[in-house]
């Protein structure tokens, strides 16, 4: 006999008191005290057993030690976890529709100054793009279940707190969780603007407890995740400029370097006056990007209150960009007395955001087409910028100089907030009440100055060369506001009745939207310096205004049925009217049923099989959704009035129809079908939850019809065409404790299949074509089929649209014509990914955390063009490859084209739309890491802190993909289809971050 | 409940707070007035210097860029659709003019269109006030449709507003002859009805006589046209502007100048011109030297015969309408010396500007910039070089002809030794004559590209030509008539529309 002693604590790191510890097979046992210390008689061969409500039973065999430590895990998927669900909250046991969920503790693992990026990955069914890393500007793309309309808006409803709100206007820190209903039962509810998912976003609400006060810092060395290898050497870059001249057939010498200047930069001994310039160094920094987290929270006497105070100060990686954010959560709970609950919850944010009028990606072209050949600021030192260094030169505008002078100040004040009466009317009867405010007010500057750019060789006295292109001159100021009242009020209804559990939701909701803008506008300022409107002339400025509104009214109901809780049936339903659709269409019905077996639960369920299958429960579910999100006056026929024109000396107001109205277009619906299996194993500690899914789209409400341009109007919106998505869902849980060390590892994946049912004529859009049978938007390009190696290439080849030479691409003759046009365009798969997929570990040991999440996606195409990927695109740099590997007389099977000059048939040839640039931009990336250490609370006690949490964060760290130079992660295309357009865009930021938190 | 009703009722009625709703449009002449200046508006479209860069053109005040497609000019931006164009680089999705010459020209037939189907419906105008309107509306329309059939050749053609029914997006391209007569027929009712008066904004009768001419000729009916330039020649209401030639093409000049019988107008700072930025800050349309050097010498003869050319010299003893129409080396566009023209250092590698449409009290010039200037499409000079051309072909050499080309000669500023019958021309040796001077009273006007298609020669021209830069323009035969955008024929072969194919050769 000996005496064992130890301490239970949570994966957390908490105390775990009151933790009964036994000894297996004896009449034996204790608790754990406040401290979560224990301690007993045992024998060498005796094992404990550890157990306690909420958590999952521990075995440890004693085996002689006189210490025994022990991590309790929380158990998962248990009886009562509650998630939330449209107008209110369901046992997840209890759950039929398709649901996935996430804990703002997981997701905030990442740091990030827009919580959206941050469910990326988190939850299968949603996929997340993410277009860029910009500063304030993340564009961040929600889909679930696939690309659900082309017509109307695609995204998923967001509901903050049960209204809609703004996910992205929130701080990261202040969410409790995050869920996301998926199919057609858990989302109609929302019936009018659920047919592309619905996206419920719950904020931390105070717990009653002593006041807990918390602050968070974050520091995070931030730069590109990646960024090209481009030849800035002089010399080499004037070289290759002349080879393109000559391979064009330029003969002008006035239009290439000379000898001359090439010799000047050759043998430089003053590398500041012929200097190998790198413009990526110049635009592209690594910054520091700082977060600051204060939080309060706690309660007493039925009142509970949470108020977090964030603020992000985020300079961008490019110069020029930067965005602040501020932002406060309050949250109250106040229990009146027994029946009646009421409280609120309310975001206050403000952002101040700079940038370049055009943009990153316009910065990032405009850094691209200068040559190495100078910098920023003449070599003189007199501070001038420099437009380039010979005349001859046509880059963009000098992105340092815009930068620093030519800015767009946007400052965004965002409220949220709602308001909610709970009352108990009877046992099982209860009232909700909740009315809800979004406003948000923008004020946009942008003022377009007058800046002289000068030769790099200029003078001191020599003029100005040009001006800087910031797209005109003089300053617009630009008011937007938007006010977005909602309300509803509903009755809940729960009751069990022997075996029998029902419960009935009926409310009614209202929303109403107003969106106004004023734009003043003035041309002329005595100076750079005063960018305010009164500052400038007034005989030249312009006014505009505009307010648009919308409604919807609706009628919404619930009913929950099961049988010993082993039969689950749901039934919901919307009836819904907007104002978007004529008088007699206004209203539209959206019911949808499901229902869930839990064999689990039933009796022929043997214990043996429940061993190792501790659940097993299956979901279907069917039902219809609506979508209204067009702009908000398609049936109405209406005149633009807002031209002039002068036939005298004075402006005659002008009038005249622009778009084709159409009076009688009704909602559009998405039918979802749903089957899903949800498994545990081993005592619940692996979870699988698999879905299936149907989702048809129809009545599309869409613009983008077959409409001639020769009728003269903008197309109308008609109800036409038919998407589907098809498509599986995965996700895995698995979670062990090894003696102090506990493992969570969790993946998804997720695949979808998008096609279009019925569209109509096939349509082709630039680089991309719509048909009936094809995922909506697929490639349709000229097949690349190599180069021409020589003269004799080309006789034998079909002849090409661009009379062709040795050197250049030569594009397949698919129909057999012996010519290759348009007509030989082919369609090419990669529109969309074949599957998503992530991983997620996460392990503790002792006071050490450490987390690893990985993210892929697998088979998206993207068709890249024009700056950086083009050779000489406004005179701009190449890429190594480029110069080492193009197509020349002596190099006759380079695996590069011939390099032309910018607007000659050897350089349109490499440009023709085609797979040549078609990339495969499958990637998977190590997304984060983070290492976190709490300091022991013996140590912090005496200094009268709580808890000291020291972390590393990296983000973005690794990269494996085949998409050259940049990074492959980026917007999803507006029109929804394949993504087409520039290789340019704001890379991801690669994220080294140092943080700490302190509770007292 | 009624009063929920009630709520939900106005809760769901919304409608646009902007813009006039159709239903109470076309009661008073105040809508038909809007209507019509929706019509006329297309006219200064094309380029919003506010918001855009040099990218677009070929509209309005921007119309030079016609220019760089001919002989006479360059546009040395490449990703300018008229560079692509110049360089035979036309396809269906050239994008730019290729597509807006067809969408725009469109836009504008439906408002006309739109205008005259209702206008009926306004009680409260008399019946030769209403013909007024439709006079203006079917000149406007005619404008257009001439565009077309001068760019694209066959087009659809339709003279009611089109619906959302099947039959209207089925709609063939009619062949250009039927256009044509549409044509000539909205031109007729314009002359029957319009007021034969100068010309200060509104069309009238002389603007769609002179149109008028200008279809004809340009589809080669030599006697018709000639009998029509004839007309506005007796009709006397129009005449050669005095005032200074370089005053055609700016303000104040332009104001009630007897010359000018059509143009798009402009008055800031509202409704603007981007003239003196495009072409004097953005350089967007270079004058080449073939231009140049087709100048003759104040004796007649050009620089190649004539002992007053001195090529160190080459810009005096020249015809004064080069000097009022090009800047070159040392040219001040402002009034000092700070303004003088570089092409060096402002790399304009043909060494030459436009001075036509500029004005250099605008100077120095800036994307502010904004001019006055109206773009002339038609003036009286241009009316008497028709007349002389088709007199010409339709009936060989004689005295009327000598006197309209003497006309334009004789102009107070101008003043270029007159021509004489007596020097016994050739109806070939007079038809250049005739082309040559064509060339350049209206150098730079957007006339020379039309010109040379029409006359048949574009080809051969163009073949010969370098741009600065040194690559060589060559024509292909079927960019004669241009492709119409790829997504018409791609919309057309979906609906199964067989009588819409693409033009040929594309």
């Amino acid at each position: 006999n000996s005496t064992v002693s130890g301490k239970v604590t949570t994966p957390d790191g908490q105390t775990a008191p009151g933790v009964s510890v036994r000894v297996k097979g004896k009449n034996k046992g204790t608790t754990t005290d406040a401290n979560g210390l224990y301690q007993l008689q045992v024998e060498s061969q005796d094992v404990l057993i550890f157990s306690q409500v909420g958590m999952a039973t521990k075995e440890a065999t004693v085996n002689g030690q006189k210490q025994v430590n022990i991590i309790l895990q929380e158990l998962s998927n248990q009886m009562d976890e509650v998630v939330v669900v449209g107008y209110g909250t369901q046992k997840k046991v209890n759950l039929t529709g398709a649901i996935a969920s996430v804990d703002g503790d997981v997701v905030n693992k990442r740091i990030a100054t827009n919580p959206t990026q941050l469910l990326q990955g988190r939850m299968p069914g949603l996929r997340v793009t993410q277009a860029s890393g910009e500063a304030g500007n993340e564009n961040v793309n929600l889909q679930v279940r696939g690309l659900g309309s082309y017509g109307a808006s695609a995204s998923p409803l967001i509901i903050v707190d049960g209204i809609p709100g703004s996910l992205t206007n929130l701080n990261p820190q202040a969410i409790e969780n995050v869920t996301v209903l998926k199919d057609a039962a858990s989302a109609a509810i929302y019936g009018a603007r659920a047919a592309n998912g619905v996206i419920l976003v719950t904020t931390k609400q105070g717990k009653a407890g002593k006041a807990k006060l918390t602050y968070d810092y974050n520091i995070g060395i931030t730069k590109a995740s990646s960024l090209p290898d481009f030849v800035y050497n002089s010399v080499d870059y004037m070289k290759l400029y002349n080879q393109a001249a000559i391979n064009s057939g330029i003969t002008n010498s006035n239009a290439m370097f000379s000898q001359e200047m090439i010799d000047a930069y050759a043998n430089a001994t003053d590398k500041n006056l012929y200097p190998d310039f790198n413009w990526l160094d110049a635009v592209f920094k690594t910054v520091p990007v700082q977060t600051h987290n204060l939080s309060l929270s706690g309660g007493g006497s039925g009142t509970t209150y949470n108020v977090i105070l964030g603020y992000v100060d985020q300079p961008d990686i490019m110069v020029g960009t930067s965005f602040k954010k501020y932002n406060l959560q309050i949250n109250l709970n106040a229990k009146i007395n027994e029946r009646i609950n009421f409280g609120s919850s309310i975001t206050l944010n403000y952002g101040d955001r700079k940038y370049p009028r055009n943009g990153s990606e316009d910065q990032f072209l405009s850094t691209i087409s200068q040559s190495p050949l100078y910098g920023p600021y003449l070599p003189d030192g007199s501070g001038r910028y420099t437009s380039r260094a010979y005349p001859f030169q046509s880059p963009n505008k000098n992105p340092v100089a815009v930068a620093e002078n030519a800015l767009t100040k946007l400052n965004n004040y965002y409220m949220q907030g709602n308001l909610f009466l709970n009352v108990k009317l009877l046992e099982g009867l209860e009232w909700r009440t909740s009315g809800g405010l979004n406003y948000s007010f923008s004020k946009n500057y942008t003022f377009k100055p007058v800046v002289e750019q000068y030769l790099w060789f200029a003078g001191p006295n020599d003029a100005s060369s040009r001006l800087l292109d910031v797209g005109g001159q003089g300053l617009t100021v630009t008011d937007d506001n938007n006010v977005y009242p909602v309300g509803y009020t509903q009755l809940t209804y729960d009751k069990s009745f022997g075996n029998h559990h029902l419960k009935v939701l009926a409310g009614t909701q209202v929303e109403y939207n107003k969106t106004q803008m004023l734009l003043g506008s003035r041309l002329q300022f005595p100076s750079n310096e005063v960018p305010e409107l009164n500052a400038g002339g007034a005989g030249q400025q312009t006014n505009e205004g505009v307010t648009e509104e919308w409604s919807l009214r609706s009628y919404y109901g619930r009913i929950n049925y099961d049988y010993k809780g082993k039969y689950l049936l749901e039934g919901n339903a919307r009836y819904d009217a907007s104002s978007r659709f004529p008088k007699d269409l206004k209203w539209a019905f959206f019911p949808s049923v499901s229902g869930g077996w839990r064999i689990a639960e039933e009796a022929f369920y043997g214990d043996g099989l429940k061993a190792v299958m501790s659940d097993l429960k299956l979901r279907a579910s069917i039902g219809t959704l609506g979508n209204q999100n067009i702009g908000n006056y398609p049936y109405q026929t209406v005149l633009n009035s807002s031209y002039a024109y002068p036939f005298e000396e004075s402006l005659q107001q002008a009038a005249r129809q622009e778009a084709m109205a159409n009076n009688r277009i009704k909602w559009e619906s998405t039918t979802v079908v749903d089957f899903g299996v949800d498994l545990g194993f081993f005592n619940n500690k692996l979870i699988a939850n698999f879905d299936w899914y149907n989702k048809v789209t129809s009545d599309i409400l869409s613009s983008s019809t077959a409409f001639p341009a020769y009728i003269g109007l903008a197309a109308p919106t008609v109800n036409y065409g038919e998407l589907r998505n098809r498509g599986v869902e995965l996700g895995l849980q698995y979670r062990e404790t090894f003696g102090e060390v506990a493992l969570s590892l969790s993946g998804n994946i997720q695949a979808n299949r998008n096609k279009v049912i019925k569209y109509g004529a096939e349509r082709i859009q630039g680089n991309t074509i719509i048909r009936e049978g094809l995922p909506y938007g697929s490639f349709y390009l000229l097949q690349n089929i190599g180069i021409f190696r020589s003269q004799d290439d080309i006789t034998n080849a079909p002849v090409q649209q661009i009379p062709a030479k040795p050197g250049y691409l030569q594009f397949a003759d698919v129909n057999g014509d012996h010519q290759v046009d348009n007509n030989d365009r082919v369609v090419v798969p990669g529109a969309f990914p074949n599957f998503d997929y992530s991983f997620n570990a996460s392990a503790t040991w002792k006071n050490f955390d450490l987390t690893v999440f990985l993210f892929g996606s697998q088979g998206q195409k993207i068709f890249v063009s024009e700056w950086g990927i083009v050779p000489f695109r406004q005179g701009g740099v190449f890429t190594r490859d480029w110069m080492e590997d193009s197509w020349t007389p002596e190099n006759p099977n380079a695996s590069l084209p011939i390099v032309g000059a910018e607007g000659t048939p050897a350089a349109n040839n490499v440009r023709t739309a085609s797979t040549f640039f078609l990339k495969d931009a499958s990637f998977l990336r190590l997304k984060n890491v983070q290492l976190g250490y709490n300091l022991p609370a013996s140590m912090l006690s005496k200094i009268g802190i709580s808890g000291l949490r020291i972390y590393f964060a990296g983000d973005n760290l690794l990269t494996f993909s085949k998409f050259p130079g940049l990074d492959p992660e980026r917007g999803v295309s507006s029109g929804g289809g394949a993504t087409s357009g520039r290789y340019v865009t704001h890379p991801q930021n690669k994220v080294f971050a140092f943080g700490t938190s302190i509770t007292f | 409940a009624l009063s929920l009703n009630s709520c939900t009722k106005d809760l769901l009625e919304k409608d646009p707070t902007d813009k006039i709703s159709e239903q109470n449009f076309w009661k008073t002449k105040s809508d038909a007035d809007l209507a019509l200046a929706g019509c006329y508006e297309f006219l200064s479209r094309g380029y919003n210097a506010t918001s855009s860069t040099a990218a677009r053109g070929g509209w309005g005040g921007a119309s030079m860029l016609w220019d760089g497609l001919s002989d006479d000019a360059f546009v040395p931006s490449s990703s300018n659709s008229f560079n692509v164009i110049s360089r035979s680089g036309i396809t269906p999705t050239t994008g730019g003019m290729q597509t807006e010459g067809y969408e725009i020209s469109y836009q504008a037939i439906g408002a006309c269109n739109r205008l005259l189907a209702n206008i009926d419906k306004i009680a409260t105008l008399s019946e030769e006030q209403r013909n007024i309107y439709k006079g203006e509306a079917r000149f406007i329309r005619a404008h257009y449709y001439f565009l077309l059939t001068r760019l694209y050749g066959d087009v659809p053609l339709t003279l009611q507003p089109l619906g959302l029914d099947e039959a209207s997006a089925m709609l063939a391209r009619t062949p250009k002859a039927a256009i044509i007569s549409a044509i000539l027929e909205d031109l007729d009712f314009a002359i029957e009805h319009l007021p034969n008066t100068s010309y200060s904004g509104h069309a009238v009768r002389g603007s769609a006589l002179g149109y008028k001419v200008k279809v004809l000729l340009t589809n080669k009916q030599w006697d018709a046209a000639a009998n029509t330039a004839q007309i506005i020649i007796d009709e006397k209401v129009f005449s050669i502007y005095q005032g200074g030639y370089r005053n055609l093409f700016r303000k104040p000049g332009q104001n009630n100048n007897p010359e000018i019988m059509f143009s798009a107008k402009f008055l800031p700072p509202n409704m603007y011109s981007p003239a003196d930025m495009m072409y004097s800050y953005l350089k967007a349309v270079q004058p080449l030297y073939y231009l140049v050097d087709s100048y003759t010498c104040t004796d007649g003869k050009p620089i190649t015969e004539s002992p007053l050319y001195d090529p160190s010299n080459p810009y005096e003893n020249r015809d004064p309408r080069l000097k009022a129409s090009i800047i070159y080396e040392g040219v001040w566009r402002g009034t000092d010396a700070s303004s003088a023209f570089d092409p060096v250092f402002e790399n304009v590698l043909g060494g030459y500007l436009p001075r036509k449409y500029i004005n250099e009290s605008k100077w120095p010039t800036s994307y502010a910039t904004q001019s006055d200037q109206d773009w002339v499409f038609l003036r009286y000079a241009d009316v008497l070089l028709m007349y002389a051309e088709a007199k010409n072909e339709s009936s060989g050499p004689d005295q009327t002809i000598i006197d309209a080309l003497n006309q334009v000669r004789s102009r107070s500023d101008v003043n270029m030794p007159l021509f004489n019958l007596n020097d016994s021309y050739s109806r070939e040796e007079l038809r250049e004559v005739i082309r040559q001077e064509r060339r350049v009273e209206l150098a730079l006007e957007g006339q020379r590209y039309f010109d040379l298609k029409r006359w048949g020669v574009i080809k051969e021209v163009m073949d010969t030509i370098q741009d600065p830069d040194g690559a060589a323009r060559l024509f292909q035969a079927r960019d004669t008539l241009w492709p119409v955008p790829q997504s018409e024929v791609d919309i057309a072969r979906s609906l199964g529309n067989e009588g819409y194919k693409q033009t040929p050769g594309f």
